[in-house]
Protein backbone atom coordinates (compact mmCIF):
# COMPACT_ATOMS: atom_id res chain seq x y z
CA UNK A 1 0.00 0.00 0.00
CA UNK A 2 1.24 3.26 -1.04
CA UNK A 3 1.32 6.88 0.90
CA UNK A 4 -2.19 7.78 -0.88
CA UNK A 5 -3.58 4.50 -0.46
CA UNK A 6 -3.33 4.59 2.90
CA UNK A 7 -4.60 8.28 3.33
CA UNK A 8 -7.28 7.23 1.54
CA UNK A 9 -7.97 4.44 3.87
CA UNK A 10 -7.50 6.75 6.70
CA UNK A 11 -9.63 9.38 5.35
CA UNK A 12 -12.37 6.27 4.77
CA UNK A 13 -12.15 5.20 8.27
CA UNK A 14 -12.07 8.65 9.56
CA UNK A 15 -15.25 9.43 7.89
CA UNK A 16 -16.69 5.93 9.04
CA UNK A 17 -15.89 6.93 12.06
CA UNK A 18 -17.21 10.37 12.44
CA UNK A 19 -20.67 9.26 10.38
CA UNK A 20 -21.27 6.39 13.20
CA UNK A 21 -20.64 9.04 16.31
CA UNK A 22 -24.32 10.34 16.41
CA UNK A 23 -25.79 6.76 16.50
CA UNK A 24 -23.43 5.71 19.12
CA UNK A 25 -24.26 9.25 21.07
CA UNK A 26 -28.24 8.80 20.53
CA UNK A 27 -27.39 4.47 21.89
CA UNK A 28 -26.04 6.25 24.63
CA UNK A 29 -28.88 8.73 25.58
CA UNK A 30 -31.27 5.55 25.23
CA UNK A 31 -29.31 3.60 27.58
CA UNK A 32 -29.20 6.63 30.07
CA UNK A 33 -32.48 7.25 29.89
CA UNK A 34 -33.32 3.21 30.83
CA UNK A 35 -31.53 3.25 33.36
CA UNK A 36 -32.61 6.57 35.21
CA UNK A 37 -36.06 4.88 34.33
CA UNK A 38 -35.19 1.65 36.06
CA UNK A 39 -36.09 -0.04 32.56
CA UNK A 40 -32.53 -1.10 32.80
CA UNK A 41 -30.62 -2.79 35.53
CA UNK A 42 -28.27 0.10 36.68
CA UNK A 43 -24.78 -2.33 36.41
CA UNK A 44 -25.64 -0.96 32.75
CA UNK A 45 -24.05 2.09 33.76
CA UNK A 46 -20.78 0.52 33.27
CA UNK A 47 -22.00 0.10 29.92
CA UNK A 48 -22.22 3.85 29.32
CA UNK A 49 -18.95 4.89 31.05
CA UNK A 50 -16.71 1.83 28.63
CA UNK A 51 -18.49 3.71 25.54
CA UNK A 52 -18.10 7.15 26.80
CA UNK A 53 -14.28 6.02 27.58
CA UNK A 54 -13.77 4.59 23.99
CA UNK A 55 -15.24 7.56 21.99
CA UNK A 56 -12.94 9.68 24.75
CA UNK A 57 -9.69 6.98 23.38
CA UNK A 58 -10.60 7.55 19.92
CA UNK A 59 -12.18 10.98 19.32
CA UNK A 60 -8.87 12.78 19.10
CA UNK A 61 -6.86 9.81 16.96
CA UNK A 62 -10.06 10.53 14.45
CA UNK A 63 -9.67 14.47 13.84
CA UNK A 64 -12.47 15.09 16.53
CA UNK A 65 -10.41 16.39 19.36
CA UNK A 66 -13.77 18.20 20.75
CA UNK A 67 -15.73 14.41 20.70
CA UNK A 68 -12.84 13.35 22.82
CA UNK A 69 -13.02 15.98 25.69
CA UNK A 70 -16.74 15.51 25.50
CA UNK A 71 -16.73 11.80 26.25
CA UNK A 72 -14.06 12.52 28.89
CA UNK A 73 -15.35 14.66 30.97
CA UNK A 74 -18.84 12.31 30.85
CA UNK A 75 -16.48 9.69 31.63
CA UNK A 76 -15.02 11.19 34.52
CA UNK A 77 -18.55 12.35 35.92
CA UNK A 78 -19.78 9.43 35.51
CA UNK A 79 -16.52 7.04 36.83
CA UNK A 80 -17.28 7.68 40.72
CA UNK A 81 -20.75 6.28 40.40
CA UNK A 82 -19.82 3.21 38.55
CA UNK A 83 -17.29 2.13 40.50
CA UNK A 84 -19.80 2.30 43.82
CA UNK A 85 -22.70 1.60 41.58
CA UNK A 86 -25.17 4.03 42.71
CA UNK A 87 -27.12 6.04 40.46
CA UNK A 88 -26.49 9.69 40.33
CA UNK A 89 -29.32 12.36 42.17
CA UNK A 90 -31.39 14.07 39.82
CA UNK A 91 -29.24 17.11 40.56
CA UNK A 92 -26.32 14.76 38.97
CA UNK A 93 -28.85 13.52 36.48
CA UNK A 94 -29.10 17.08 35.03
CA UNK A 95 -25.16 17.12 34.69
CA UNK A 96 -25.26 13.45 33.34
CA UNK A 97 -27.66 14.94 30.20
CA UNK A 98 -25.98 18.40 30.23
CA UNK A 99 -22.99 16.42 28.99
CA UNK A 100 -24.71 13.91 27.09
CA UNK A 101 -25.88 17.41 25.20
CA UNK A 102 -22.63 18.68 24.68
CA UNK A 103 -21.00 15.15 23.33
CA UNK A 104 -23.95 15.33 20.85
CA UNK A 105 -23.27 18.29 19.94
CA UNK A 106 -19.43 17.73 19.42
CA UNK A 107 -20.66 14.57 17.34
CA UNK A 108 -22.41 16.44 14.81
CA UNK A 109 -20.59 19.55 14.64
CA UNK A 110 -17.51 18.10 13.74
CA UNK B 1 4.20 -38.38 24.39
CA UNK B 2 1.56 -41.23 24.70
CA UNK B 3 -2.16 -39.77 25.07
CA UNK B 4 -2.61 -39.16 28.66
CA UNK B 5 -5.93 -40.74 29.04
CA UNK B 6 -6.59 -40.43 32.87
CA UNK B 7 -6.34 -36.47 31.88
CA UNK B 8 -9.77 -34.67 32.45
CA UNK B 9 -11.30 -33.24 29.20
CA UNK B 10 -12.11 -30.05 29.40
CA UNK B 11 -13.73 -27.14 26.70
CA UNK B 12 -10.70 -25.66 26.17
CA UNK B 13 -8.23 -28.62 25.37
CA UNK B 14 -7.33 -29.20 21.54
CA UNK B 15 -7.36 -32.52 19.81
CA UNK B 16 -5.33 -33.72 16.72
CA UNK B 17 -5.37 -37.01 14.77
CA UNK B 18 -2.74 -39.41 14.74
CA UNK B 19 -1.56 -41.05 12.89
CA UNK B 20 -4.13 -44.06 13.47
CA UNK B 21 -6.98 -41.49 13.34
CA UNK B 22 -5.86 -40.16 9.96
CA UNK B 23 -5.93 -43.94 8.47
CA UNK B 24 -9.12 -44.51 9.83
CA UNK B 25 -10.38 -41.59 7.87
CA UNK B 26 -8.79 -42.56 4.62
CA UNK B 27 -9.82 -46.00 5.27
CA UNK B 28 -12.81 -47.76 3.10
CA UNK B 29 -14.50 -49.04 6.00
CA UNK B 30 -14.73 -48.15 9.42
CA UNK B 31 -16.68 -49.89 12.61
CA UNK B 32 -17.21 -46.16 14.14
CA UNK B 33 -20.42 -44.81 14.90
CA UNK B 34 -21.27 -42.18 12.08
CA UNK B 35 -21.61 -39.54 15.14
CA UNK B 36 -18.19 -40.33 16.08
CA UNK B 37 -16.66 -40.27 12.70
CA UNK B 38 -18.36 -36.76 12.18
CA UNK B 39 -16.35 -35.67 15.49
CA UNK B 40 -13.07 -37.53 14.25
CA UNK B 41 -13.27 -35.57 10.95
CA UNK B 42 -13.96 -31.87 13.07
CA UNK B 43 -10.95 -32.48 14.61
CA UNK B 44 -8.31 -30.45 13.37
CA UNK B 45 -5.57 -29.48 15.89
CA UNK B 46 -6.46 -25.90 16.59
CA UNK B 47 -10.16 -25.85 17.41
CA UNK B 48 -11.68 -26.14 21.19
CA UNK B 49 -13.37 -28.71 22.43
CA UNK B 50 -16.46 -26.38 22.89
CA UNK B 51 -15.57 -25.08 19.28
CA UNK B 52 -15.57 -28.70 17.93
CA UNK B 53 -18.81 -29.43 19.60
CA UNK B 54 -20.69 -26.42 18.60
CA UNK B 55 -19.97 -27.79 14.70
CA UNK B 56 -21.60 -30.87 15.75
CA UNK B 57 -24.93 -32.34 15.19
CA UNK B 58 -24.30 -33.64 18.75
CA UNK B 59 -25.05 -30.41 20.16
CA UNK B 60 -25.09 -32.35 23.74
CA UNK B 61 -21.06 -31.49 25.12
CA UNK B 62 -21.31 -34.57 27.22
CA UNK B 63 -22.01 -36.42 24.29
CA UNK B 64 -18.86 -35.23 22.34
CA UNK B 65 -16.66 -35.48 25.61
CA UNK B 66 -17.22 -39.43 25.88
CA UNK B 67 -16.50 -39.80 21.99
CA UNK B 68 -13.59 -37.76 22.44
CA UNK B 69 -12.55 -40.09 25.34
CA UNK B 70 -13.10 -43.00 23.38
CA UNK B 71 -11.32 -42.12 20.64
CA UNK B 72 -8.04 -41.03 23.10
CA UNK B 73 -8.26 -44.38 24.44
CA UNK B 74 -8.59 -46.26 21.18
CA UNK B 75 -5.49 -43.92 19.87
CA UNK B 76 -7.63 -42.26 17.41
CA UNK B 77 -6.69 -38.48 18.71
CA UNK B 78 -4.71 -37.33 20.96
CA UNK B 79 -3.67 -33.81 22.51
CA UNK B 80 -2.20 -30.94 21.19
CA UNK B 81 0.27 -29.82 23.54
CA UNK B 82 1.00 -26.38 22.08
CA UNK B 83 2.28 -24.90 18.94
CA UNK B 84 6.02 -24.37 19.66
CA UNK B 85 6.62 -27.21 22.04
CA UNK B 86 4.49 -25.68 25.14
CA UNK B 87 1.71 -23.77 24.12
CA UNK B 88 -1.06 -24.52 26.63
CA UNK B 89 -4.12 -21.99 27.30
CA UNK B 90 -6.47 -24.31 29.08
CA UNK B 91 -6.08 -22.08 31.73
CA UNK B 92 -5.20 -18.53 30.52
CA UNK B 93 -8.57 -16.85 31.66
CA UNK B 94 -8.94 -18.86 34.72
CA UNK B 95 -8.37 -17.26 38.14
CA UNK B 96 -4.77 -18.05 39.45
CA UNK B 97 -5.33 -15.94 42.40
CA UNK B 98 -4.06 -12.52 43.14
CA UNK B 99 -0.65 -11.81 41.67
CA UNK B 100 1.82 -10.13 43.42
CA UNK B 101 4.35 -8.26 42.20
CA UNK B 102 8.02 -8.29 43.19
CA UNK B 103 9.09 -5.11 45.92
CA UNK B 104 11.75 -4.42 43.27
CA UNK B 105 9.28 -3.86 40.44
CA UNK B 106 6.51 -2.18 42.15
CA UNK B 107 9.21 0.19 43.36
CA UNK B 108 10.77 0.74 40.09
CA UNK B 109 7.34 1.02 38.52
CA UNK B 110 6.47 3.60 40.81
CA UNK B 111 9.53 5.91 40.12
CA UNK B 112 8.42 5.87 36.66
CA UNK B 113 4.76 6.41 36.94
CA UNK B 114 5.76 9.40 39.43
CA UNK B 115 7.75 11.01 36.38
CA UNK B 116 4.59 9.62 34.06
CA UNK B 117 2.33 12.18 36.01
CA UNK B 118 4.57 14.68 35.23
CA UNK B 119 4.82 14.04 31.67
CA UNK B 120 0.99 13.83 32.00
CA UNK B 121 0.70 17.05 32.74
CA UNK B 122 3.09 18.50 30.76
CA UNK B 123 1.94 16.72 27.64
CA UNK B 124 -1.85 15.83 28.52
CA UNK B 125 -2.56 12.57 26.41
CA UNK B 126 0.56 12.47 24.39
CA UNK B 127 2.79 10.82 26.86
CA UNK B 128 4.70 7.14 26.14
CA UNK B 129 6.89 4.86 27.70
CA UNK B 130 8.67 2.77 25.40
CA UNK B 131 11.42 0.77 26.32
CA UNK B 132 13.36 -1.90 24.48
CA UNK B 133 12.03 -5.09 24.90
CA UNK B 134 14.48 -7.95 26.22
CA UNK B 135 14.06 -10.18 23.74
CA UNK B 136 13.27 -9.98 20.17
CA UNK B 137 11.91 -13.01 18.40
CA UNK B 138 10.26 -13.32 14.93
CA UNK B 139 8.10 -16.75 14.75
CA UNK B 140 7.55 -15.88 11.33
CA UNK B 141 9.66 -17.73 9.25
CA UNK B 142 9.36 -14.98 6.58
CA UNK B 143 10.99 -12.67 8.98
CA UNK B 144 8.01 -10.50 9.10
CA UNK B 145 6.81 -9.51 12.70
CA UNK B 146 3.79 -10.08 13.56
CA UNK B 147 1.14 -7.82 15.75
CA UNK B 148 -1.64 -8.45 17.72
CA UNK B 149 -3.86 -5.84 17.99
CA UNK B 150 -6.23 -6.04 21.56
CA UNK B 151 -8.47 -3.84 20.97
CA UNK B 152 -12.56 -3.40 20.71
CA UNK B 153 -13.28 -0.46 19.49
CA UNK B 154 -13.73 -1.48 15.58
CA UNK B 155 -12.57 1.31 13.76
CA UNK B 156 -9.42 2.15 16.00
CA UNK B 157 -8.27 -1.41 15.37
CA UNK B 158 -8.79 -1.04 11.82
CA UNK B 159 -7.05 1.72 11.74
CA UNK B 160 -4.52 -0.12 13.77
CA UNK B 161 -4.44 -2.67 11.09
CA UNK B 162 -3.43 -0.14 8.26
CA UNK B 163 -0.93 1.91 9.46
CA UNK B 164 1.02 -1.21 11.25
CA UNK B 165 0.77 -3.04 7.62
CA UNK B 166 1.97 -0.18 6.11
CA UNK B 167 5.28 -0.24 8.33
CA UNK B 168 5.38 -3.79 7.25
CA UNK B 169 3.96 -6.09 10.07
CA UNK B 170 1.64 -8.40 9.86
CA UNK B 171 -1.59 -7.27 11.79
CA UNK B 172 -3.70 -9.41 13.39
CA UNK B 173 -6.97 -8.28 16.05
CA UNK B 174 -8.75 -9.53 18.67
CA UNK B 175 -11.42 -7.80 20.58
CA UNK B 176 -12.29 -10.18 23.54
CA UNK B 177 -11.10 -13.18 25.34
CA UNK B 178 -11.94 -15.71 23.41
CA UNK B 179 -10.21 -13.90 20.32
CA UNK B 180 -7.41 -13.24 22.44
CA UNK B 181 -6.44 -17.08 23.38
CA UNK B 182 -7.24 -18.18 20.03
CA UNK B 183 -4.53 -15.34 18.58
CA UNK B 184 -2.26 -16.95 20.65
CA UNK B 185 -3.15 -20.30 20.17
CA UNK B 186 -2.74 -19.85 16.19
CA UNK B 187 1.17 -19.45 14.88
CA UNK B 188 2.91 -17.63 14.43
CA UNK B 189 3.16 -16.38 18.01
CA UNK B 190 2.60 -12.32 18.18
CA UNK B 191 5.82 -10.77 18.16
CA UNK B 192 4.50 -7.69 20.10
CA UNK B 193 0.98 -7.47 21.55
CA UNK B 194 -0.45 -4.19 21.63
CA UNK B 195 -3.05 -3.84 24.58
CA UNK B 196 -6.19 -2.17 25.23
CA UNK B 197 -7.40 -2.06 28.35
CA UNK B 198 -10.94 -1.81 28.73
CA UNK B 199 -12.38 -4.67 26.58
CA UNK B 200 -16.22 -5.80 27.14
CA UNK B 201 -15.03 -8.99 29.21
CA UNK B 202 -11.57 -8.81 29.93
CA UNK B 203 -9.65 -5.95 32.24
CA UNK B 204 -6.25 -5.08 29.87
CA UNK B 205 -3.87 -5.25 33.05
CA UNK B 206 -5.17 -8.72 33.91
CA UNK B 207 -4.59 -10.28 30.58
CA UNK B 208 -0.76 -8.66 31.02
CA UNK B 209 -0.49 -10.06 34.39
CA UNK B 210 -1.72 -13.82 32.80
CA UNK B 211 0.86 -13.27 29.73
CA UNK B 212 3.25 -12.41 32.28
CA UNK B 213 2.72 -15.59 34.12
CA UNK B 214 2.53 -18.00 31.07
CA UNK B 215 5.34 -20.25 30.63
CA UNK B 216 5.64 -19.46 26.86
CA UNK B 217 4.20 -15.69 26.57
CA UNK B 218 6.06 -14.36 29.40
CA UNK B 219 8.55 -12.70 27.22
CA UNK B 220 6.21 -11.34 24.76
CA UNK B 221 6.21 -7.74 24.33
CA UNK B 222 3.56 -5.14 25.25
CA UNK B 223 2.56 -2.12 24.72
CA UNK B 224 -0.61 -1.04 26.73
CA UNK B 225 -2.30 1.33 24.10
CA UNK B 226 -5.03 3.23 26.50
CA UNK B 227 -6.68 5.77 27.63
CA UNK B 228 -6.27 4.73 31.20
CA UNK B 229 -3.94 7.32 31.78
CA UNK B 230 -3.90 8.11 35.73
CA UNK B 231 -1.02 7.56 37.23
CA UNK B 232 -2.36 4.33 39.33
CA UNK B 233 -2.97 2.91 36.00
CA UNK B 234 0.46 3.69 34.43
CA UNK B 235 1.50 1.94 37.69
CA UNK B 236 -0.29 -0.95 37.07
CA UNK B 237 0.98 -1.45 33.62
CA UNK B 238 4.47 -0.70 34.53
CA UNK B 239 4.55 -2.95 37.89
CA UNK B 240 2.59 -5.94 35.81
CA UNK B 241 5.69 -5.85 33.43
CA UNK B 242 4.41 -3.93 30.18
CA UNK B 243 7.31 -2.86 27.82
CA UNK B 244 5.76 0.36 26.91
CA UNK B 245 2.61 2.65 27.65
CA UNK B 246 1.06 4.66 24.99
CA UNK B 247 -1.96 6.81 26.35
CA UNK B 248 -4.76 7.45 24.13
CA UNK B 249 -5.97 9.12 21.83
CA UNK B 250 -2.52 8.43 20.35
CA UNK B 251 -0.97 10.21 17.42
CA UNK B 252 0.30 7.44 14.40
CA UNK B 253 3.40 8.51 14.42
CA UNK B 254 4.03 8.08 18.02
CA UNK B 255 2.75 4.95 18.37
CA UNK B 256 4.53 3.54 15.24
CA UNK B 257 7.49 4.98 16.98
CA UNK B 258 6.86 3.31 20.27
CA UNK B 259 5.98 0.17 18.47
CA UNK B 260 9.69 0.16 16.64
CA UNK B 261 11.29 0.88 19.49
CA UNK B 262 9.98 -2.08 22.27
CA UNK B 263 10.74 -4.35 18.98
CA UNK B 264 13.74 -2.83 19.03
CA UNK B 265 13.70 -2.02 14.85
CA UNK B 266 14.69 2.12 16.25
CA UNK B 267 17.15 3.79 18.15
CA UNK B 268 15.33 3.74 21.40
CA UNK B 269 17.58 6.41 22.88
CA UNK B 270 17.60 8.74 20.21
CA UNK B 271 13.00 8.25 19.92
CA UNK B 272 13.31 8.43 23.47
CA UNK B 273 15.16 11.95 23.88
CA UNK B 274 12.52 12.91 20.67
CA UNK B 275 9.61 12.36 22.82
CA UNK B 276 10.85 13.34 26.24
CA UNK B 277 10.91 9.61 27.35
CA UNK B 278 12.83 9.59 30.66
CA UNK B 279 13.69 5.78 30.26
CA UNK B 280 15.58 5.25 27.12
CA UNK B 281 16.43 1.50 26.24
Amino acid sequence: MNDDELGRAIDKLRADYAAQLPHTVTQMEDLWRCIVAAEAPLVRQAELIRMAHSISGSGTTFGIPGVSRAARALELFLDPFGMSGVLPGPAEQETVLALLAALRQAAVSR
Amino acid sequence: MPADQSRVILGDDVFKLTEKGQNELRGSATSLAPSTLELLILIDGVSTVSETAARTRTTDNESVTNMLANLLYDGLIDFVQGQDGALDFVDFFQTKGPVKHSVAATAKAKKESAATSALLQQHGYFVRIARRAKTRESADKTGTLTVLVVEDEPHLANLLKHVLADEGFTVRVAKNRDEIVAEFRRPPRPDLVLLDVTLPDADGFDVLQRIRLHPVLKAMPVLMLTAKATRDAVLKGLAGGANGYVTKPFEIDVLIRAVNVVLGLSEGEQSARESGDPWPA
